[in-house]
């Protein structure tokens, strides 16, 4: 039986492997808490002069409309017996050797979200990668009055049980804030589309978008949202009432086409939502 | 910035290959190293090599990768070659061998020293070309796959077990000559590493606790302005007798008026034509700092700037 093929297609082409031997491991690590599981592929094959080589799956490669993306994507890695998603290229190596008609190749590729649990949260369609979710939680604060002379301990008047002490009073329960980060891809330059506006969510029309102008953004109101209609991840036991945003922030690195968001969503004092 | 596409290199047949120079001699050389299908035995600056590479792709928190090669030369400088390329007069002195291929891998060091001291160019289009001095061309037949030269930014050279004087072998490492396509400018000078961080406007709220229930009263009475930091590194490396580059004073020198314009400097990923986004115009400027890493050669440059109501 000949050996077998190894497919890798993502957003920016492909690359076929041929002549293959696959080793394939799985990883559980213990950090005290949780047991994370990753997916290991080791593809050892060769290219064939006659076919593409690694550009397939590079960035910034080729010249005109073959141009890539500046941003690769996990893609699909097709096996001889089944077809793995979201599977992450790590490495490609050609060893030093002779090249004639086919060059050998080794390539490792890993899964690290395996399974079918959600990865990413979106924020009005915007889908934030690694995201990180501050849940804030009742509290009414505590306020001591310390008292410039001591009082009597219960109301035993006796004047031996006197004590310093101070009042302490519980007020209601303050405004909650959900704080939720994460980072989006920028491909190419430019900050996906209305993203400014998405975020600041208020009401109104905007204008031409500006960075800095503020009368390029709605000159509306903060628009009033259920947070399960802003985040339909937190449908459930987190989908608190009447959320605004209170604070956005964008931190975008031109060169890495990252940009980090961070947002503070404030809503009225409310216990975990009906599920 | 590109990687070997070995489809641009055919194999070598020992029929089709010639001594160096014409002259009759145990060294074997080019063939004809700059047409397609390209074929080379050996090359004048890198002597006879085996040639790799190795594609590692870099993650970041937006789970979208960058990738970057790594190009590895093993190569080899022998007496007959030098001898037949008239570098070396005298093949039966050992000594004179040694010096001969010792030269040469001399000369590999200072073109990669060379290399490493130059500065960028003003242009971002000629990032990675041949008009950038920090990047070394690789040699032939090593071409990407549109046939255009490879360039390589220099990382090590060291010399591997040889035995001397038959043979001095080497082993080269380049990083591929891949550069970002946008470049964040601020007043006119680009920065490295660059980063802008937006608030955005946000709602300033007056806030009033009721006594008899939770939460509070809010009134809107205004938004902010929106407010960006502008952040980036630029290489510090003053020549004798001067503390500061020339792009260090004029990025100072262009914030004495408390303004600045905020560009991107990008590159079509279609054409390749370079395009200048304004990011934001004639915002004034707060709080401008460089600090210099003297050690690292390196210089951090933070400005903030307010936007306008």
């Amino acid at each position: 039986m000949a050996l077998p093929n190894v497919k890798f297609t993502n957003n920016l082409g492909s690359i076929e492997f041929q002549r293959c031997l696959l080793s394939i491991g799985d990883n559980w690590e213990w950090d005290g808490t949780n047991t994370k599981r990753s997916k290991t592929i080791g593809v050892e094959g060769h290219l064939a002069q006659a076919d593409d080589g690694f550009e397939g799956v590079l960035t910034q490669t080729g010249s005109g409309t073959d141009r890539t993306a500046n941003l690769g994507l996990p893609g699909t890695l097709t096996l001889p017996w089944t077809t793995l998603h979201g599977v992450k290229l790590q490495q490609i190596t050609m060893p030093e050797s002779t090249w004639i008609q086919m060059v050998p190749v080794q390539a490792t590729f890993v899964d690290d979200t395996p399974g079918d649990k959600a990865y990413t949260i979106s924020f009005f369609g915007l889908e934030l990668h690694n995201p990180r979710i501050r849940v804030p939680m009742l509290d009414a604060p505590v306020r001591d009055t310390y008292l410039q002379m001591q009082i009597e301990q219960g109301s035993s008047g006796n004047i031996a049980t006197l004590r310093s002490g101070a009042i302490r009073q519980r007020g209601n329960c303050g405004v909650m804030q959900v704080e939720v980060s994460g980072h989006v891809v920028v491909e190419n330059g430019q900050l996906p589309d209305n993203l400014l506006f998405k975020l600041v969510q208020r009401l109104g029309t905007p204008g031409v978008e500006s960075l800095v102008e503020d009368a390029s953004y709605p000159n509306g109101y903060p628009n009033i949202f259920p947070i399960a209609t802003a985040i339909p991840e937190l449908k459930g036991e987190l989908a608190f009432e009447s959320a605004f945003v209170e604070k956005a922030r964008v931190s975008w690195n031109v060169e890495t086409g990252s940009a980090a968001v961070a947002l503070t969503l404030c809503c009225p004092p409310q216990k975990l939502a009906e599920v | 910035m590109a990687i070997v596409d070995f489809k641009q290199v055919r194999q070598v047949e020992p029929s089709k290959a010639s001594p160096i120079n014409g002259s009759v001699s145990r060294a074997m050389g080019p063939l004809d190293g700059s047409l397609a299908p390209r074929q080379t035995l050996y090359d004048a600056t890198w002597g006879y090599f085996l040639f790799g590479q190795q594609v590692t792709c870099v993650y970041g928190e937006n789970d979208a990768y960058v990738d970057i090669a790594e190009f590895t030369i093993r190569g080899q400088f022998t007496p007959a070659a030098e001898h037949a390329s008239g570098r070396l007069s005298d093949p039966s002195s050992d000594q004179a061998c040694l010096l001969a291929m010792t030269a040469r891998l001399e000369a590999l060091e200072q073109m990669f020293d060379a290399a490493s001291l130059a500065t960028a160019p003003e242009s971002l289009a000629d990032y990675g070309t041949e008009s950038d001095p920090r990047v070394i061309r690789l040699p032939e037949p090593l071409r990407d796959k549109d046939g255009n030269p490879v360039y390589g930014i220099p990382t090590s050279i060291s010399v591997e077990p040889s035995t001397f004087p038959n043979g001095l072998a080497y082993r080269a490492v380049l990083r591929e000559a891949k550069f970002p396509d946008t470049k964040l400018v601020v007043n006119d000078s680009m920065l490295d590493a660059g980063t802008i961080s937006i608030n955005l406007p946000s709602p300033i709220l007056a806030k009033t606790e009721m006594v008899w229930a939770n939460g509070a009263a809010l009134m809107l009475k205004n938004y902010s302005v929106p407010e960006v930091t502008c952040q980036g590194l630029l290489p510090h490396l003053p020549s004798s007798g001067r503390s500061l580059t020339d792009r260090e004073i004029r990025l100072i020198e262009g914030l004495y008026g408390g303004v600045m314009d905020v560009k991107l400097h990008r590159l079509d990923p279609v054409t390749r034509q370079l395009k200048e986004d304004v990011i934001f115009a004639g915002v004034a400027t707060q709080e401008p700092e460089m600090n210099i890493n003297v050690k690292e050669q390196v210089m951090e440059f933070t400005v903030r700037g307010m936007g306008r109501s």
